[in-house]
């Protein structure tokens, strides 16, 4: 290697021993599946083989990766606008307007950092899902999921959070929806929406509060949980799917053949290949930024009434439509007992920690991801006015 | 029992100051609407307001059937309670009586003042009690008018009450009875947006037969809701939420709620069109007094009273606006006007070009007007030039328009642009007011700041004509800012392009090292 051979390594390496790291990450590797799986599918169950085949193309495992770029795009970004952005009633919406019309590429870092921001809960997501897909979370990776859950959740604080901060029509008053939506948690709602606002109606002091959490006390956490997650990742390797583990050992019962699984260096072969994703991300992230600019909209107006079909972003219409249908006290109930038996599936699904198969989980998790997307089309495409005819 | 009666007598002496009493200037005018209005009210009416404890009637109230609870519950809402104001001050009786005898001796108890539901007639002596009396008001809510009864007085409604109608609107028909709220409550019945479904509760055609008002003018009156929900101030009060919008009351009062006559409609239009009808005052129109000589009221004879639209070719149209006075009989029979003045000149130009003029959706005072340039007496050339002026700037102003939101579309800066495109859209609409003078070259048009930098220093006035070279001018410096962000934009595209181009570089080269790493592996 020549880099190991380089005085730049050797000098760090003098001061700081770096030889052990670099070794410990060079020995990781990542599963690739069966490399002489085609030999073998007569005497396997379909099902089995297509997991296999379909895990071959490992596409799953950069999620994580692009989540992790995105939100690096996200603090880098953040920081450039902070330099521009005047938090306050009277000047946070021209300092955003001021910067994307007179400062040099201040459009761009804008748009970067909204289309970044979703992008990112998108791929945490996708991240998400196919982890649970997978069943990655199994034992002993109980811990990494709900590092990743909490994630997810403080991301789309985020998102919310940052959605007010340009001060727009649209985000104030979608914020003053999301917002009300606490007086529905029983016994402290009403306390939790004074301590959100900063009083009873969105002001100046709600804007210096998500301020706050946006730029300071969220991506703190999630850099926090984020080191924990990567922590946990190195320590334990990349999850190998499950059907991998059973099916070498059905294979092996039914046909004594041990199988090879393929495998690939996490350093340097996987590590290049994530930075080629993350280049093309990168990419993405611009020509969105140049040909789909994030509009600005108009000032928020607190006076002036609520504009018509008004939506929070994406990434809550989903809730917002079982907002809209159902009383919200109900409603968030439901949503405490789904979030809490999401955050805990590792632990009650035991017989994934036992190598078994759980249809239920299986289920459990194709009814809430077709839920959720069709949710959020029926949020998207259809207009307010349509919902409150539908209240019972 | 002893007890119970020396806590009754301390009670009563404690709270003697609570009992009904009243400056004299505000007595004799509750005495006059007493008379007005044929009730015994500030006789029959008295009561003790608990000073101490609980108040029983609230106490009471909540416990009974949904019947007599509601009032209860519609008054915990109310601006009276967060003002400290009881039941009893309203109903009268004893509040601090645990029973029924609280409410006097319908209830078994004594005579004590209680009033229980208070009789039409009597409500707005009633509410005048504290709402007339500046000293009380003063104490609750000082910017609170106190001139509602004597408004109201004057009122429609109060005439007819005065006549024995019960039927008309009393305070709590608008307020409320008991969940009265403040008029910027969005809630309240009497909230801007609120208040045309206010009045139409009564003012449509089943209530007013049921009151018995069957003639013509109230049956027709009686639509009035509908067609205001048609109209451009309906729609921007009902639809768009603009509060600025006129309801019922901007134009016929709140309290002193009547018709304005004919002479009051352009006073009353006046007060949100101050430009329009300065205009109008000093056009032909005005000057010769047509609408006075004909009993007509001014603005609403052209624009309608309710269903008031923006104006448009229709007014032309034959039997309708203009022509239902430019026209041979109306002129005659209205106006007194000789035969072949106004009336000839209209139909020839209605069999002419009536047709090409609806087509083009103009007004009539889009072309009546005289050409002040050079030939005074070149009719012709007059019209053909404003018609050149308007239709080239209309052009202008859609192209430039399309260009804008092209711009705002790509994301780009334009928002000084959009400042300057606002400006040529009010200027715009100034000038449709302009057209109510009838003439097109006098200066009249004040200098603002809309045309900062765009005419001489000094000019104090312009013509129509100025005004839409102004516009030009403004057009053209839109223009040049566009021009800027569109070469911003073509700057965005050259920098994506040499970023791709770069990055894919990148990623081919991250690929062939990935391949040389695996491949010197095997």
């Amino acid at each position: 290697m020549k880099f190991r051979k380089s005085k730049i390594f050797k000098w760090i390496d003098e001061r700081y021993e770096i030889t052990p790291l670099v070794d410990y990450m060079s020995k990781k590797d990542v599963p690739l599946g069966s490399e002489n799986l085609w030999k073998y599918r007569k005497e396997m169950p379909f099902s089995e083989f297509l997991h296999r085949l379909i895990h071959r193309h490992y596409l799953w495992y950069y999620f994580g990766g692009i989540t992790l770029f995105l939100f690096i795009v996200l603090i880098i970004s953040g920081f450039l606008l902070l330099f521009h952005y005047k938090g306050g009633v009277d000047t946070a919406y021209d300092s955003v307007k001021d910067m994307i019309s007179n400062v040099e590429f201040g459009w761009l870092i804008r748009s970067v950092h909204s289309w970044a921001a979703n992008l990112m809960i998108l791929a945490a997501f996708i991240h998400m899902f196919s982890v649970l897909f997978t069943k990655a979370y199994r034992k002993p990776r109980e811990l990494t999921w709900v590092t990743g859950v909490f994630i997810l959740a403080l991301s789309m604080g985020a998102g919310f959070t940052g959605y007010l901060l340009p001060w727009n029509k649209l985000s104030y008053f979608a914020v003053q929806i999301g917002t009300d939506m606490m007086k529905g948690i029983p016994l402290i709602g009403d306390y939790l929406l004074e301590v959100l606002r900063g009083g009873n109606q969105i002001s100046g002091a709600t804007l210096h509060r998500f301020l706050g959490l946006h730029v300071a006390i969220i991506p703190l956490g999630i850099v926090i949980l984020v080191g924990i997650h990567l922590l946990f990742i190195q320590r334990q390797g990349i999850s190998e799917p499950m059907e991998i583990e059973t099916g070498k050992a059905k294979m092996k019962e039914l046909t004594g053949v041990e199988l090879n699984i393929k495998t690939m260096k996490f350093f340097p072969n996987f590590i290049l290949r994530d930075l080629v994703v993350w280049l093309i991300v990168l990419n993405i992230l611009v020509l969105l930024a140049v040909f789909f600019p994030w509009e600005l909209g108009e000032k928020a107006d607190p006076l002036a009434p609520p504009p018509p079909n008004l939506k929070p972003e994406w990434f809550f219409l989903a809730m917002y439509v079982v907002i809209e249908l159902v009383p919200i006290r109900v409603a968030l109930i439901f949503f405490g007992i789904l979030g809490i038996t999401w955050l805990l599936i590792p632990f009650w699904d035991r017989k994934a920690s036992r190598g078994e198969k759980s249809n239920f989980v299986l289920i459990f998790g194709i009814v809430f991801t077709v839920l959720f997307v069709i949710l959020t089309i029926i949020g998207y495409l259809f207009p307010t006015n349509w919902f409150s005819k539908l209240h019972f | 029992m002893k007890q119970v009666i020396i806590y009754n007598i301390i009670i009563l002496l404690f709270s003697i100051n609570s009992i009904f009493s009243l400056s004299s200037e505000v007595k004799s005018h509750l005495d006059r609407a007493e008379k007005m209005f044929k009730s015994d009210y500030l006789k029959r009416f008295k009561f003790i307001k608990t000073k101490k404890g609980p108040d029983q009637c609230i106490n009471c109230h909540s416990n009974m059937p949904a019947k007599f609870k509601k009032p209860v519950e519609d008054f915990k809402k109310s601006v009276h309670e967060k003002a400290g104001i009881t039941c009893v001050e309203c109903h009268g009786g004893n509040s601090s009586i645990p029973d029924p005898s609280a409410m006097g001796d319908k209830f078994g108890g004594k005579p004590n003042g209680f009033i229980g539901k208070p009789k039409r007639n009597e409500i707005p002596i009633l509410c005048s009690r504290c709402h007339s009396d500046p000293d009380y008001i003063k104490t609750k809510n000082p910017v609170l008018p106190v001139d509602q009864l004597e408004k109201y007085i004057t009122s429609m409604h109060a005439k007819q009450l005065a006549n024995g109608k019960l039927g008309v609107a009393v305070c709590s028909d608008c307020h409320n009875p008991h969940n009265i709220l403040s008029h910027k409550e969005p809630s309240s019945s009497v909230y801007p947006v609120n208040v045309p479904k206010t009045c139409a509760t009564c003012h449509n055609k089943a209530k007013m037969e049921k009151y018995g008002n069957t003639d013509k003018k109230a049956t027709y009156e009686a639509n009035q809701y509908n067609e205001y929900k048609t109209s451009i101030h309906g729609k921007l009060l009902l639809e768009k939420q603009k509060t600025s919008a006129p309801a019922c009351n901007n134009c016929h009062g709140n309290h002193g709620a009547a018709p304005p006559g004919i002479d009051d409609v352009a006073m009353s239009c006046k007060q949100c069109h101050p430009v329009n009808a300065e205009l109008f005052l000093q056009s032909k129109h005005s000057k010769n007094d047509i609408f006075k000589k004909s009993e007509s009221p001014q603005c609403t004879s052209c624009h309608t009273k309710h269903s008031v639209y923006r104006p448009n070719h229709a007014l032309i149209k034959t039997n309708t606006k203009c022509s239902l006075c430019h026209s041979e009989k109306e002129l005659e029979d209205k106006f007194k006007i000789t035969k072949g003045k106004g009336d000839s000149k209209f139909k020839l130009f209605e069999d002419q070009y009536g047709k090409q003029v609806q087509h083009e959706n103009k007004l009539c005072i889009d072309c009546h007007a005289k050409n002040q340039t050079q030939n005074n007496n070149d009719r012709a050339n007059s019209v053909k030039l404003m018609k050149n002026i308007i239709t080239e700037l209309g052009k202008q102003v859609k192209k430039v328009e399309n260009e804008l939101h092209t711009s705002e579309n790509r994301g780009l800066g334009v928002s000084e642009a959009k400042f300057e495109f606002e400006k040529i859209k009010n200027i715009r609409t100034r000038l449709r007011t302009i057209h109510h003078i009838a003439n097109i070259h006098i200066k009249i048009i004040p200098v603002d700041e809309t045309y900062e930098g765009v005419i001489k220093e000094g000019v104090e006035k312009l013509s129509y004509k100025e005004v839409i070279d102004a516009c030009h001018i403004i057009l053209k410096k839109i223009e040049k800012k566009l021009e800027l962000a569109n070469d911003e934009y073509s700057f965005r595209r050259m920098w994506v392009a040499i970023a791709t181009i770069i990055i894919t570089f990148l990623v081919v080269m991250l690929i062939l090292k990935i391949r040389n790493i695996e491949a010197n592996k095997t």
